[in-house]
C-alpha cells in the first residue's frame, strides 16, 4: 500500500459538500475544520490548539536555517526561480565555499541545517550530496536535505553519510494539476514524488517534512491531504519524526499566479487544523511569511522556523557582483538568528538550536 | 424605574442615566453584538490579528 490509494479515496472531494470515504470521526472532524464555514470558530480552535501543542511541544521552538548548494535544474516548474528555462545565473557551491558557508551560518548558534538543490543529477549528484555532509557534518548537529527524489538506497547512504532529515514537498496533491505545473523533467514523475517521504524513512531517515505549496491547487484540499499523508507516515513510522510545513507561492522569477488566493486567516485555519487533528505532528514555519505574521503564528501550533535565511546558493557568503545572487523564491522575513531568538523569548518560548545529535 | 429614581439623590440625573441607558441598549441591538458565552473569554486574543487583515 502506498499514500497513493488514500490519495484515491479523497482526491474528488469538496469542501461545499460533505465528506466520503472517512474512517471515523476524528477525520470527518479534520475536514469540517477546513471547510470555509469553520473560519467562524477560529478562536475557539486556536485554543484548542494552544493547548495541545503546550501539552506536546511545550515552548520550544526549534530553529533551523536552509543552504542552497546548487540552483542547477532539469525541471520546468513553472512556479519556481530555478526553472531551467529562466535565465537565471546557476551556480554550485565547491566544497571550499560551502565550508565557509557552514562556518559563518554555525556562528550565529544554529545546529539544524537544510540543505538544498535544484534537480541535477548530473552537476549535484548523490556522491556530491555526500561530500557536503562530510563537511556539515563539522559544523552541524542535524543534517536534513531538501532535494530532489531519490530511491530507497539512495536515502539510505545518505543516512548512513549522517543526514538525518527530509523535507519534500509533494507540491500538490492535485495529480491533474501537478502535471500543468511540472511540464517536464524528471519531476513530472508524480508518484516516484509522493512516494519518495515513505521510500526515505524505510532506509532510516529520522524526521520527515512534507506540505503542499499553497497556491498551485485548492489549497483545503491539498491541505487536507498533506494532513493525511503525515497521519500515514506517522501511523506506518511510529518511531519518526513527521512534520508539516503551510508554505505559499512568493514572488518569483516567472509569471506564475497563483491559482487560488491563500490569505493570513486562511493559513491559521489550516495551522489549527492540522494541530487538533495531528496532536504530535511537527509544524514547521518558513521565512515566506512576513515578520508579523511568524510572530502571531508562534502561539498557534507553529514547533520549528526558519532564521537568518536566503534562498540564493551560497547566499550567506557569497556576494554576485556587489548584490544578492538569484533566488529561488522571495523570503518576507528577512530577520536573523539573534533577533528571532529575542523574539521569541520576549514572547515566553525557548528558541532551541541544537535537539539532535548523533553519538 | 419609579423607585429608582425617586429614591436617587438627584432623581433627575437618574432618569438621564436611565434613558441613556435604553439609548445604549437600542445602539448596541441595532450594531449586532457578539456571541453569547456562559463564561468570560478575553476577545480574540490569539487571532485578534485577523481582523487587521485586508480581505
Amino acid at each position: 500500500m502506498s499514500f497513493y490509494d488514500i490519495y484515491n479515496r479523497f482526491k474528488d472531494l469538496d469542501f461545499n459538500s460533505c465528506l466520503k470515504g472517512a474512517a471515523d470521526s476524528h477525520e470527518r472532524e479534520f475536514f469540517f475544520s477546513l471547510m470555509p464555514i469553520a473560519e467562524d470558530r477560529l478562536e475557539e480552535t486556536a485554543r484548542k490548539a494552544r493547548k495541545i501543542t503546550l501539552n506536546n511541544f511545550g515552548r520550544a521552538i526549534q530553529l533551523y536555517t536552509p543552504l542552497y548548494l546548487s540552483n542547477y535544474c532539469e525541471n520546468s516548474c513553472i512556479y519556481c526561480g530555478f526553472n531551467k528555462d529562466n535565465e537565471t545565473e546557476r551556480k554550485k557551491l565547491s566544497l571550499a565555499e560551502l565550508e565557509k558557508e557552514a562556518a559563518f551560518i554555525a556562528s550565529s548558534g544554529l545546529r539544524h541545517i537544510l540543505i538544498l538543490t535544484g534537480e541535477s543529477r548530473d552537476v549535484s549528484g548523490v556522491s556530491y550530496i555526500k561530500e557536503c555532509v562530510r563537511i556539515l557534518k563539522k559544523y552541524f548537529s542535524s543534517i536534513a536535505i531538501e532535494i530532489y527524489p531519490l530511491t530507497e538506497d539512495e536515502y539510505r547512504e545518505l543516512v548512513k553519510e549522517g543526514v538525518d532529515g527530509l523535507t519534500l514537498y509533494p507540491e500538490t496533491y492535485d495529480e491533474e494539476m501537478y502535471k500543468q505545473v511540472h511540464p517536464a523533467g524528471p519531476k513530472t514523475d508524480y508518484r516516484f514524488r509522493m512516494d519518495a517521504p515513505e521510500r526515505a524513512l524505510k532506509a532510516g531517515m529520522r524526521t520527515v517534512n512534507i506540505g503542499a505549496l499553497l497556491g498551485l491547487s485548492d489549497w483545503r484540499k491539498d491541505s487536507f491531504l498533506t494532513g493525511f499523508h503525515a497521519k500515514y507516515l506517522q501511523d506506518k513510522f511510529t518511531d519518526a519524526e513527521i512534520s508539516v510545513s503551510i508554505p505559499r507561492v512568493r514572488p518569483h522569477t516567472g509569471n506564475f499566479k497563483p491559482v487560488c488566493k491563500v490569505s493570513d486567516r486562511n493559513i491559521v485555519q489550516i495551522i489549527l487544523a492540522m494541530r487538533v487533528f495531528l496532536p504530535r505532528v511537527g509544524i514547521t514555519l518558513s521565512t515566506r511569511e512576513s515578520s508579523a505574521l511568524r510572530e502571531n503564528l508562534v502561539s498557534l501550533g507553529v514547533t520549528k522556523m526558519s532564521a537568518g535565511s536566503t534562498t540564493a546558493v551560497g547566499g550567506h557568503t557569497i556576494t554576485y557582483n556587489e548584490k544578492k545572487g538569484p533566488v529561488q523564491f522571495e523570503i518576507s522575513d528577512e530577520r536573523g538568528v539573534d533577533e528571532i531568538k529575542k523574539m521569541l523569548l520576549k514572547r515566553g518560548y525557548q528558541p532551541v538550536l541544537k535537539d539532535w545529535m548523533h553519538v | 424605574v419609579n423607585t429608582a429614581l425617586a429614591t436617587a439623590k438627584d432623581p433627575v440625573s437618574m432618569a438621564k442615566a436611565f434613558s441613556q441607558a435604553i439609548s445604549a441598549g437600542r445602539l448596541a441591538y441595532i450594531s449586532g453584538t457578539a456571541q453569547t458565552s456562559d463564561y468570560a473569554n478575553a476577545s480574540s486574543p490569539l487571532t485578534g490579528f485577523l481582523r487587521d487583515e485586508e480581505v
